[in-house]
């Protein structure tokens, strides 16, 4: 099962940062903000923040706080894409092992935010024309999406990695009936065996479920934790 | 009143009220006067051609005796049409009926006597009115050439090739250019004529006696027109030392008159290109049945505009500054510059039939703000986004009755967070929403009378379409909707819900084609 990340350093608390921020805080991750802005800073201590006022282009300002926590993400959210590239690098030249998400405005950046070694690029602008998008050609659907997706719903979804020796491993697709079991929708799952990729359930295909496959699943947060407990309990 | 004029009120009540009458001549008028009207194109082809064959058929029969039945064509067919299209134009022109029972009201009121006769006058005067007007004219001189027992009425061969003016948009915007710039050109023709008589005078008086060639005050006047327009045949020239320092003058003055009609007609065409360009990107969009309006272009809608090209659905943008609408074109859309808060555009572009939805894109929340208000204030019910850069906008947004609100930072934020935790789900979800895989993500409506109507999630068996229920969105009324996820098996669908579905792109297409047909013969049935 997917742990969630500990610490997630973010560069910037504008107008973008100030949004993701908060949104990670809400997840139940723990960010620690840097600027190089000192309003951005306050407001970011004033929310509850542990924000530090830094030079970008001091490198000994950003290694003594990766030596202080020990950060799994680092996430560069400032609102000017060259900002973003060249934190990147920075990144990749002090530590290398480390995931790093990066938000962007256009495509051209994208592209070289992905040569500087980003693991994800979110480009903004897309994803909203996306989203616009979507809700010209069908509103109710994309409403319904977000509402599971994004918004503060009992509804969730998870990656559930399919643990050794739990019931799941080595059943077939079709012996188990997530609705009428455990009031969830199986989407699809991800077969360690076969290629790596995604499989759509709707294929037809009869899988067999092993373990370290992972399934992916919708439903009321209760059902899913009730799911999940049934699951590590029948591990023998 | 006498009984004949008892008789002529009462058959224009009677065509007043006459849905027939109104529907066709209301119909004729549009194909014959608005040049927007769908069939109104078909009937100007028909001209044009009937037009230039006809005039290819009287040059043709100057030199050599044509045919019998091109004569024919020629006489009957073409000038009938050509009739039957003056008289009907003359028709539609005004409504005799209204004048009358306007009169015939008016006398009721007035409790004098209903006058026939002033009736009549006013009929006429309308009917000359347009019978004096130039491409009346134009319309009965083509008629003309038809009788061939005048010679001289061929030359009027020539208002058939005028009458094309009617029917080319691009003949028309000539004309247009000309009469913009009216003033101008009269005070030109009036200097021309002005020297032409001064010069044509003087060469007369000094040369008359001298000049074998100018005999006449025409040969004058001929030679000052072809000196003055720096043609020069040179059939004639001045012999004496007087008669050649006129036309020195007068070449120089030649000169700068061709230059200034020239800077003219050159600056008029200019003014009039932009707004030629602008007709142009409104005809095309005219011509569209349906499609999206943006309002503003910025980054945002340079994505938008580029993904709904590759949608292949039409939409035309609107902005305000002249750069940005040229940055716009460039990138390969339609825009026009206009004031997307301007009632009167909006109404222009009938978004209350042909839009299907508005998308306020503009560079600051004020004037998104500003265009929602008017776009509401045009159309209650027409889907409605705007982009929001400062979230204390949101509510003033949704005040202006916007239907949804876009942020580009909670948008990111909210898939930052998802992306971080479940980047599987998230991926899979992206590439089905953006049409990237096979698969895809589809609401479906349960229509009136379709196999859906009635029937409980256990009896429809969605499985076996190798279809994903993900959830129910129910219409509870008042334009609001409720989600209902993952609803139980004894959930019963009712008309007006709309089903979510994930399936593969060909899974839900056998899906809704048998919603769809089940609903066409539950329709049939019942008729």
């Amino acid at each position: 099962m997917q742990e969630k990340i500990d610490k997630i350093l973010l560069f910037g608390y504008k107008k973008y940062g100030s949004k993701i921020a908060n949104n990670l805080k809400q997840n139940g991750y723990f960010v620690i903000v840097v600027d190089n802005d000192k309003d951005a800073i306050d407001k970011a201590i004033k929310q509850g923040f542990d924000a530090y006022l830094i030079d970008l282009e001091n490198d000994e300002d950003i290694v003594n706080i990766l030596v202080k926590y020990d950060f799994s993400h680092v996430f560069c959210a400032m609102d000017k894409d060259e900002e973003n590239i060249y934190i990147t690098i920075t990144m990749r030249s002090l530590q290398n092992n480390i995931d790093i998400v990066s938000i962007c405005e256009s495509k051209d950046s994208e592209k070289k935010l992905e040569l500087a070694g980003v693991k994800s690029v979110l480009n903004t602008m897309e994803a909203t024309a996306q989203s616009i998008y979507h809700f010209l050609k069908s509103p109710v659907m994309i409403e319904a999406i977000e509402n599971i997706l994004y918004l503060n719903s009992d509804i969730d979804f998870i990656e559930l990695k399919v643990p050794k020796g739990s019931f799941l491993d080595g059943i077939l697709v079709s012996e188990i009936n997530f609705k009428k079991q455990y009031n969830l929708i199986l989407m699809g799952l991800v077969d360690m065996e076969f290629d790596n990729n995604f499989i759509f359930i709707t294929k037809g295909v009869n899988h067999k479920i092993d373990f370290g496959d992972i399934l992916l699943l919708f439903g009321f947060e209760h059902d899913i934790e009730v799911f999940k407990k049934k699951l590590i309990e029948s591990i023998s | 009143m006498n009984k004949i004029a008892k008789a002529i009120v009462d058959l224009s009540f009677f065509l007043e009220e006459s849905k027939n009458y109104n529907r066709i001549k209301k119909f004729l008028k549009s194909v014959l006067e608005d040049s927007n009207h769908k069939y109104s194109k078909y009937f100007n082809y028909l001209m044009i051609f009937l037009i230039v064959s006809s005039v290819i058929i009287i040059i043709d029969e100057v030199k050599h005796p044509i045919e019998k039945w091109l004569i024919f064509y020629d006489i009957y067919i073409v000038t009938g049409i050509f009739i039957i299209e003056y008289i009907l134009r003359l028709w539609v022109y005004s409504d005799i009926h209204k004048v009358i029972i306007q009169e015939f009201q008016d006398s009721v009121f007035l409790e004098r006597k209903f006058n026939i006769f002033m009736v009549m006058k006013s009929i006429i005067m309308q009917k000359v009115q347009y019978i004096s007007s130039p491409l009346s004219i134009i319309d009965i001189f083509a008629i003309l050439p038809s009788f061939r027992e005048l010679r001289i009425l061929r030359i009027f061969v020539l208002f058939r090739a005028f009458k094309l003016f009617r029917y080319s948009s691009q003949i028309n915007h000539f004309s247009e250019v000309i009469v913009s710039k009216k003033s101008e050109l009269f005070m030109l023709l009036l200097l021309f004529i002005f020297v032409v008589f001064l010069s044509g005078v003087s060469i007369y008086v000094f040369e008359e006696h001298k000049n074998p060639n100018i005999n006449t005050i025409y040969d004058a006047f001929y030679w000052a027109i072809i000196t003055i327009t720096t043609v020069g045949y040179g059939d004639i020239v001045p012999v004496t030392s007087e008669g050649r320092s006129v036309a020195a003058i007068i070449i120089l003055i030649g000169v700068g008159l061709v230059s200034f009609a020239t800077s003219i007609m050159v600056s008029a065409f200019r003014e009039k290109s932009d707004e030629l360009k602008a007709q142009k990107v409104k005809n095309i969009v005219y011509a569209f049945t349906n499609y999206y309006l943006i309002c503003g272009y910025s980054h945002l809608s340079e994505i938008l505009a580029a993904k709904l090209k590759r949608a292949g659905e039409h939409f035309i943008i609107l902005d305000n500054d002249e750069k940005k609408v040229e940055q716009a074109v460039r990138d390969g859309n339609l825009a026009y510059k206009a004031d997307a808060s301007s009632k009167n555009v909006l109404i222009d572009f009938d978004i209350n039939k042909k839009v299907l939805a508005v998308i306020t894109l503009a560079q600051d929340d004020i004037q998104n703000i500003f265009i929602s208000l008017s776009v509401r204030s045009v159309s209650k019910d027409i889907m409605l986004i705007s982009r929001m850069r400062n979230k204390n906008s949101y509510k003033k947004l949704k005040l202006a009755g916007v239907d949804k609100v876009v942020s580009a930072a909670n948008m990111t934020s909210m898939l930052v967070s998802t992306l971080v935790d479940k980047p599987i789900v998230t991926n899979a979800i992206n590439s089905i929403l953006s049409g990237k895989r096979n698969a895809r993500c589809e609401q479906i409506e349960v229509v009136h009378g379709c196999i859906l109507e009635g029937q409980s999630i256990k009896d429809l068996n969605i499985e076996a379409y190798k279809l994903i229920l993900l959830g129910v969105s129910k219409n509870t009324g008042f334009k609001k909707r409720k989600f209902i996820f993952n609803p139980n098996d004894d959930f019963v669908f009712l008309e007006g819900d709309i089903l979510i579905v994930l399936g593969y792109t060909i899974s839900i297409a056998n899906f809704k084609s048998i919603v769809e047909k089940s609903s066409i013969k539950y329709a049939r049935k019942n008729r």
